[in-house]
This record gives structure tokens, C-alpha cells and sequence, in this order.
């Protein structure tokens, strides 16, 4: 399928694909006319938040959309230049096998847990390399005897390893990777997405790249397509889309990304959350809600495609006026610290943890793992600390011990904080009992209060309230909540009666960069309006700097540098903390570049 | 809402969880619904299935429609009551195993594995054989054996819940005691012991039409399905029906259990 004049079709080229889902009989627009192209060895990255439709554009390319959601799929998708909607489902399975390789967010569930890894290497390599070889080359070390090992031997970082080895060794044309660094730490992330670089360009292969996270989309592609609400509405080179974007939705993305040098003396910018029920299929741009530029042309004319200034297309109308800091142009400062050295909330001196290894009967007996090793500290009244360290670091472990949730085998930990610690956990809908309402769940903490029932509601209505949630969700189910709003319930919960001190454990790791703005924007307002002190578990140490006064920094279970938040980033002095560093996506450009 | 959650199953197996409140219905209503007594005589015997009878007349001139509606309420009835008291038990040694932990929890649970590898179904056996049949002492003997698993699968799922953030946001909230465990910690354990409920009622069949076939069951002219087929056994080869209608009551209510929980474990796994 060779055009005549002998140019070789784009890779992936998508015309006005449009993709309808349907759930419990109603039927969702989740894609509206998307095009894209893909040239040969490009990597693009396909930008947008939760629910944006990046996901079901990967699938619909791949023909793996879920069959239960009866799919209604028009216009083109073509994988070098072959058409694939209309085809049977041959054509696509073979196109699947031969042209594309994919790359998915959870590696230990793509693999198969019952077959060793080289086995299913081995099944990917078309051109007789040995699967070792492969195993090599995506860097994992003593490669012949991890031949043997089943995936549940291996870290999910090699797992993702695994996965991109059996991606790039069938020499596809173009590899789909869907958020494939979602699930992993910062540092493993940062090796993640250098490999995949180093794979794409050394075999030319083309990659689509799907990410909510847009610090991630610049240190990796050299295109950035972004998409909202299943429109498909900037694209352009990486460099010049981030100095100059021309979609105020880009920019709102930009803003949001809270790095390193964000600015921690007012609010993040944030959009507001978009309208449950879907508007696209509509005429109108479906930014139009959530903009601030909005004109009425805008609600009633679907912007077309347009040149942008950066040299690619943009789908808005007033495209001209967008700049890097549209929305943060009228951002109030914070209110001040209430923080008072006078009062100790909690106090933890040398506080040891072990876990002990599971038992085993034949072989060596496992060692014993020490989550912390003599652990001091002190949180003070209204301040806020963030404990930041790689996974395995006993970060959690500190918090769960300072909640009363788990009880450390020695040590002492004095707790004045009344009443007591409330946490905030990171799977927020896990967190929210799924039988009960968000109510009743936020009723529970002012059953000692002893009020009457009218009060309790109005009570809870008020904290649902506060933090930007409808009060009238009082009698939802988590299920019936997004991800962000559960995160939300939770903090009503939370606050509802304000603990003197509030506990957050990777409260806003899942979450795309929107929520997570909104998040720590809610966490930090409310903590300076109710007078809670913050203690703030993360890996992140952007997140961290923002929300914190104080920055305690852990590894293997230990204290190892402890200041100033501005301090740490600026000039951290531990070899652990310059590696936290090294990993944040704001510094990727430079180590991939 | 019903419709709904139906329609989430596969079709058959919708069905089959209809057909449950059906049969429960039948088994209840039996006095009413049976065309004629089931012990009395009335009409020849040996009369092979037609219009008046429906399903014949046996070896001495029963009705077996009747008898077949009275057996399905002998069977039903006792199972669904064996299958309570089980859960009832069992969810009460779980919770108080997985709540409690320490040496009570050890304790429990080496008696719930006790009970789970004594040979059950001989010793109820014995049991009953030594007290006298009787539907109420099969059932008394088998409750006896019927909880261990339950009782395993509450302490599991609680044991389970109780480390979930959602649990421990509840502990954080000041939830204690009995409320923690009531409107937190079990409800967690209900889908899973429904649906092993739902399946094991077919298990409780099979050993109670045992029971009956070997003569344990109700004394003798109490129409048990199991009972019947015994009895028939010796009419097979020259009237058909008088064993294999019992039979296949047997085989239906089985297979219809089976199917209703294999829908339910579905929408579990939906959910």
C-alpha cells in the first residue's frame, strides 16, 4: 500500500475517529473526531486528565475495546497504511502480532503469572535473538538466570522492563505505551522512561506514549498531543507547545505542573472539574465550561483545527490570547502560618520497627525487615511537614505508627494531638466504606459530640461543603464518586471535627496533575484555615516543597536530612535526597535528552 | 432495581435464582398446592402418567403429584434450615475468631479445621441412626457439622476487611466494639457467604436425599424424594416413573441451586 510516489505511509494515522461507549444502557461520546498522525520513528505523547478518552484511543488503535461496552466506532485508523476499522478481526490480530507492540500501566498483571519470563519473551522474538540478549538490553542484571524466574520473582520496575523487552522485540513499527510509569516510584520512573527512549531511537520505532503527566510527555516525546473531553484539541513540537501553548486548557495542564520551583506563597492554579454529564457531541468547544477566555461564539461553534504560533495545530478560538500564565494571573496568597514551636503535637523518639520475614520451611530463613531504625521527631502545632523517600523507605510506616494504626516495637511516641489524628490514604476510594453513604461515614466522627440528628446534618453538609463537594453527596456511595471526589469525602471526614493534626499518605500519588493540584491547593488551604498541623507522606519531592514547611527526607528506615523545604531542594546534602532529585520529572529533560 | 441485577447475570442463571423463590414458594405452600393427600390412597395403584394423574400413581395408589410436592417441602425446607443455622454459627465463630484474635482466634480456627476433616456425613450418620430417623434429628446432626466453613470464610474476609483503609478510616473515626464490627467489618463477609450459601445448597440436598435414601429421613409414609426413589428402586424396570420422577425432583432442585449460585458468584465478581 505504497503511494506512488513512493513515501512511506505515516505509521498510525487516525481520521476522525469517533468511539461511543455504552454504560448501564446509556451511551457515552468518548471520542469525537480525533485525527492524529504518526511518523516513522516519532514519539509522540498523548497529554490529557482522567476520562479525557487518551486510554480508549489507544485501545480503539489496538481493537481492543471492551466488547461489554458495545462499541460504536467510525471513521479511520490505519497502522502503516493499512485501514483496520471494517477489517475482520484477523487483519487486526495479525497487525496486532507483526506492526505494534504495547506497553501497559501495570506490568505484573500483563504478564502471565504462570509461565517464566523467557518463555514468553522468547514467544515476542521474531529475528532468533536470544531472549538473554533482550533481557540485557533492557537492563536486567544476571539476564540468563532471570530467564527462569516467573513474574511475581521480579519488581514491577523489571517487570515493566520485561514488558517494553517483549514491545520492541517483535520490531514493530510503533509501540502504544498507556501510562506504563503510573504504578512505579519516581526513581524507577525516571530508568523507565529513559529506556523507552533509548529502545525507540536506536530501533526507530515510532511510540505513542499515553500520560496524564505532562512533565513526563516533555522529557520523553518529540511531539505533545493533548486531549479533552474525547477531542483532540492541541498538538505541537514539545519544546515550543510548553514555552507557547495555544489551547488555554495546555496551559491550564502547564500551570498546574507543580515542580520544583513552583510558587509556594499562593494557591496552584486549577480548573474546575468538569461536568459529569459529557458535552461533547455537542456543537461548542467543550472547553467552553472550564474557560476563562470564553466568548458566546465559543459555546455554539466547534472550533475548527487551526496553525497555532508553535507551529502546530490548535483547536480554539482565541488561541492568541492563551499564554504560559493565563491562569495564574489572579492566584490570592495564602493566608499565614499559625505554626507555634510552643506546643509539641507529637513527639516520636527512637522509634523502632521490624517486620518480621513469613516463615519459611525449607531454605535459608529471610531475613527480617527493619522499616525504622531509631526514628526521632517532633511536629509542632499548625506547621506542616512532608516526609518524602522512596518506596521501602519506612515512610508509611512512620505515619501508620503517628495515626495509632500499627505500634512500634520500641521507642516512645507521645501523642497531645486531640482529637486524634485523622489520615488521608491514597487510595481514597478504598479508604470510604463501599456499603455505606459518604454521610454516614462522615457522621461516624460526631457520634461522641452526642448532637441531635438535624445537627449532625447540617454538620456534615457543612464539611462536604468546605471541601468543594455538592452536600447533597451526603447519601452517595463511593462508587457513585470519581476518584477526586472521593478523595474529597475523605477529607470531609477528615475534617468534620478538625484533629489538631492531619495525616496524608500519598494522598495524591494516583492522581493526574489537575486533581493533584486541586488536592494540595484543598489540603494546604484548609490546614491554614483550621489551624491542623500537616504531616504529608510522599515521594514527591514538588509536592512536598509546595504543601510543606518542613521536609524530612527517609531512607532504608532512617532520618537522613531534615530542614527548611526550600533548603532541601535547593542544596540537599544527603546522596539519598540528591537522588529523590534526580528522579523528578522536571529534571528528566535534561537526563534522556 | 431486582430486574437490573438480574440482568447482569447470564440468562440461565437469572433463571435459576427465579426459580429459587419459586421452589422456596412451592415448598411453603405445598398444603395448597398438592391436588390430593400424599399418604392416602386414591385411585389404583401402578396408574402411569396422564391427564387425571399427572405424574401416575405409585405401588399403592398414591398421588405422586402430590407426594412430589410434599417431597420437594421435606427436602427444601430442611436444607435451607441446616444451611441457616450453619451460617448462623459459623459467622458468629469467625467474627469472634477474627475480632478476638490471640489464643482465642487460634483456638477457633484449630476447631473450625477440626470439624472440616472428621468425616462428617458418617458420623451424622451414626448420630441419627442412634437417635432414630426423624427429618429433625437429620437436621439437628447436620447442622452440627454444617458451620466450619462458613465460620472459615467469615474469619478470612473480616480478618481480610480489617486491614483495608476503609476499616482502619473507621477505627480513626472512633468507631468500636459491636458498631465496628456490624456496620464495617461483617458486611464485607455477606456476598461472599450468600453465594457459598446459594451453592452449598445443593450439597445439603444430595446428603439429606441420602439420609432419606438410606432410610433415615421421615418414617415411612412421609414422602421424602430420597426416601421414594428407595422405595421405587424395586419398580424400575416395570414403572419407570415411580423412582426416576423422585429422582430427577432431586437432580432439578441440584442443579438449579447450582446454577442460581454460580449466577450470584457472577455479579460478585461484576461488582
Amino acid at each position: 500500500m505504497i503511494p506512488a510516489d513512493g513515501a512511506l505511509p505515516p505509521v498510525l494515522r487516525v481520521a476522525d475517529l469517533s468511539v461511543t461507549l455504552h454504560r448501564d444502557g446509556r451511551a457515552y461520546a468518548i471520542l469525537d473526531r480525533v485525527s492524529l498522525e504518526v511518523q516513522r520513528g516519532e514519539i509522540v505523547a498523548m497529554l490529557g486528565e482522567s476520562g479525557s478518552g487518551k486510554s480508549t484511543l489507544g485501545l480503539a488503535v489496538m481493537g481492543l475495546l471492551p466488547a461489554d461496552a458495545g462499541p460504536e466506532v467510525s471513521g479511520s485508523v490505519a497502522v502503516d497504511g493499512i485501514e483496520l476499522l471494517g477489517g475482520d478481526a484477523l487483519r487486526w490480530r495479525t497487525v496486532r502480532r507483526e506492526r505494534l507492540g504495547t506497553v501497559f500501566q501495570d506490568p505484573i498483571g500483563s504478564l502471565n503469572p504462570s509461565i517464566r519470563i523467557g518463555a514468553q519473551l522468547a514467544e515476542a522474538i521474531t529475528d532468533g535473538t536470544p531472549p538473554a540478549k533482550w533481557l540485557e538490553r533492557v537492563g536486567i542484571p544476571d539476564p540468563e538466570s532471570r530467564l527462569h524466574s516467573y513474574p511475581h520473582q521480579l519488581s514491577g520496575g523489571q517487570c515493566q522492563r520485561v514488558m517494553i523487552a517483549m514491545a520492541v522485540a517483535k520490531q514493530p513499527g510503533l509501540i502504544i505505551a498507556d501510562e506504563p510509569t503510573t504504578a512505579l516510584d519516581v526513581v524507577v520512573q525516571a530508568q523507565i522512561l529513559e529506556l523507552l527512549r533509548r529502545l525507540a531511537r536506536e530501533d526507530g520505532i515510532a511510540m505513542l506514549f499515553v500520560t496524564h503527566d505532562l512533565a513526563v510527555a516533555s522529557a520523553l516525546a518529540d511531539r505533545i498531543v493533548v486531549m479533552h473531553a474525547g477531542r483532540l484539541v492541541e498538538d505541537g513540537p514539545v519544546d515550543r507547545l510548553a514555552a507557547r501553548p495555544g489551547h488555554p486548557y495546555t496551559a491550564a495542564l502547564l500551570g498546574a505542573r507543580f515542580g520544583l520551583a513552583a510558587d509556594r506563597t499562593r494557591q496552584l492554579p486549577t480548573l474546575t472539574t468538569p461536568k459529569e454529564t459529557a458535552e461533547n457531541g455537542l456543537d461548542g468547544c467543550a472547553f467552553a465550561p472550564r474557560c476563562p477566555l470564553v466568548m458566546d461564539h465559543c459555546r455554539t461553534v466547534r472550533p475548527p483545527v487551526m496553525a497555532a504560533v508553535h507551529g502546530g495545530t490548535v483547536a480554539c478560538f482565541r488561541s492568541a490570547q492563551v499564554g504560559p500564565d493565563l491562569w495564574t494571573r489572579a492566584l490570592a496568597e495564602w493566608p499565614a502560618s499559625v505554626a507555634s514551636k510552643a506546643e509539641i503535637l507529637l513527639e516520636m523518639a527512637m522509634v523502632q520497627k521490624t517486620f518480621a520475614p513469613p516463615r519459611r520451611i525449607l531454605g535459608r530463613p529471610a531475613q527480617p525487615v527493619h522499616a525504622l531504625k531509631a526514628i526521632n521527631l517532633r511536629i509542632y502545632r499548625g506547621e506542616s511537614v512532608a516526609i518524602v523517600g522512596g518506596s521501602g523507605s519506612g515512610k508509611s510506616t512512620l505515619l501508620r505508627i503517628a495515626a495509632g494504626l500499627l505500634a512500634p516495637d520500641d521507642g516512645d511516641v507521645v501523642r497531645t494531638a486531640d482529637p486524634p489524628p485523622q489520615v488521608i490514604f491514597q487510595d481514597a476510594r478504598g479508604s470510604l466504606t463501599p456499603w455505606l453513604s459518604i454521610g454516614e461515614q462522615i457522621g461516624e466522627r460526631l457520634r461522641p459530640l452526642g448532637l441531635p440528628k438535624a445537627e449532625r446534618e447540617a454538620r456534615v453538609a457543612a464539611a462536604l461543603a468546605q471541601v468543594g463537594l455538592d452536600p447533597r453527596l451526603a447519601g452517595a456511595r463511593a462508587r457513585d464518586l470519581s476518584g477526586g471526589q472521593c478523595q474529597r469525602a475523605a477529607l470531609a471526614r477528615a475534617i468534620v471535627v478538625p484533629p489538631s493534626l492531619l495525616l496524608c499518605d500519598e494522598a495524591i500519588s494516583a492522581m493526574d496533575m489537575t486533581l493533584a493540584a486541586a488536592m494540595l491547593n484543598l489540603i494546604g488551604g484548609l490546614c491554614r484555615s483550621l489551624g491542623m498541623a500537616l504531616l504529608f507522606v510522599t515521594h514527591d519531592l514538588a509536592a512536598a516543597r509546595f504543601v510543606a514547611d518542613r521536609i524530612v527526607v527517609m531512607a532504608g528506615g532512617e532520618i537522613v536530612e531534615m530542614g527548611d523545604a526550600d533548603t532541601i531542594v535547593t542544596a540537599p546534602a544527603n546522596a539519598a535526597t540528591q537522588a529523590l532529585l534526580a528522579a523528578m520529572p522536571d529534571r528528566l529533560t535534561r537526563a534522556v535528552a | 432495581m431486582i430486574a437490573q441485577t438480574l440482568g447482569r447475570m447470564p440468562r440461565l442463571e437469572a433463571v435459576s435464582v427465579c426459580m429459587l423463590f419459586v421452589i422456596t414458594l412451592v415448598a411453603v405452600a405445598a398444603p395448597w398446592l398438592a391436588p390430593a393427600d400424599p399418604v392416602l390412597k386414591i385411585a389404583a395403584p401402578y396408574q402411569p402418567p396422564s391427564l387425571n394423574f399427572l405424574f401416575g400413581t405409585d405401588e399403592i395408589g398414591r398421588d405422586m403429584l402430590a407426594r412430589m410436592i410434599y417431597g420437594v417441602r421435606l427436602t427444601w425446607l430442611p436444607g435451607l434450615t441446616i444451611i441457616a443455622i450453619g451460617v448462623l454459627i459459623g459467622t458468629l465463630i469467625g467474627v469472634v475468631g477474627a475480632v478476638s484474635g490471640g489464643v482465642v482466634d487460634a483456638l477457633l480456627a484449630r476447631l473450625t479445621d477440626l470439624f472440616i476433616v472428621i468425616p462428617s456425613t458418617m458420623i451424622a450418620l451414626a448420630a441419627v441412626a442412634a437417635l432414630g430417623p426423624g427429618i429433625w434429628h437429620t437436621v439437628a446432626a447436620m447442622s452440627v457439622f454444617w458451620w466450619p466453613w462458613y465460620a472459615r470464610i467469615v474469619r478470612g474476609e473480616v480478618r481480610a476487611v480489617a486491614t483495608r483503609p476503609h476499616a482502619e478510616a473507621a477505627r480513626l473515626s472512633g468507631v468500636r466494639g459491636m458498631r465496628l464490627v456490624l456496620r464495617y467489618l461483617l458486611p464485607a463477609a455477606l456476598p461472599t457467604v450468600l453465594v457459598t450459601a446459594t451453592l452449598d445448597v445443593a450439597n445439603v440436598i444430595l446428603v439429606l436425599s441420602l439420609f432419606s435414601f438410606l432410610g433415615l429421613g421421615a418414617p415411612a409414609p412421609a414422602p421424602e424424594l430420597g426416601a421414594m426413589t428407595a422405595r421405587g428402586l424395586a419398580s424400575l424396570t416395570t414403572h419407570w416413573w415411580i423412582p426416576i420422577l423422585p429422582a430427577v425432583a432431586i437432580f432439578v432442585l441440584v442443579v438449579i441451586a447450582n446454577l442460581a449460585g454460580d449466577g450470584l458468584r457472577s455479579l460478585m465478581k461484576t461488582v
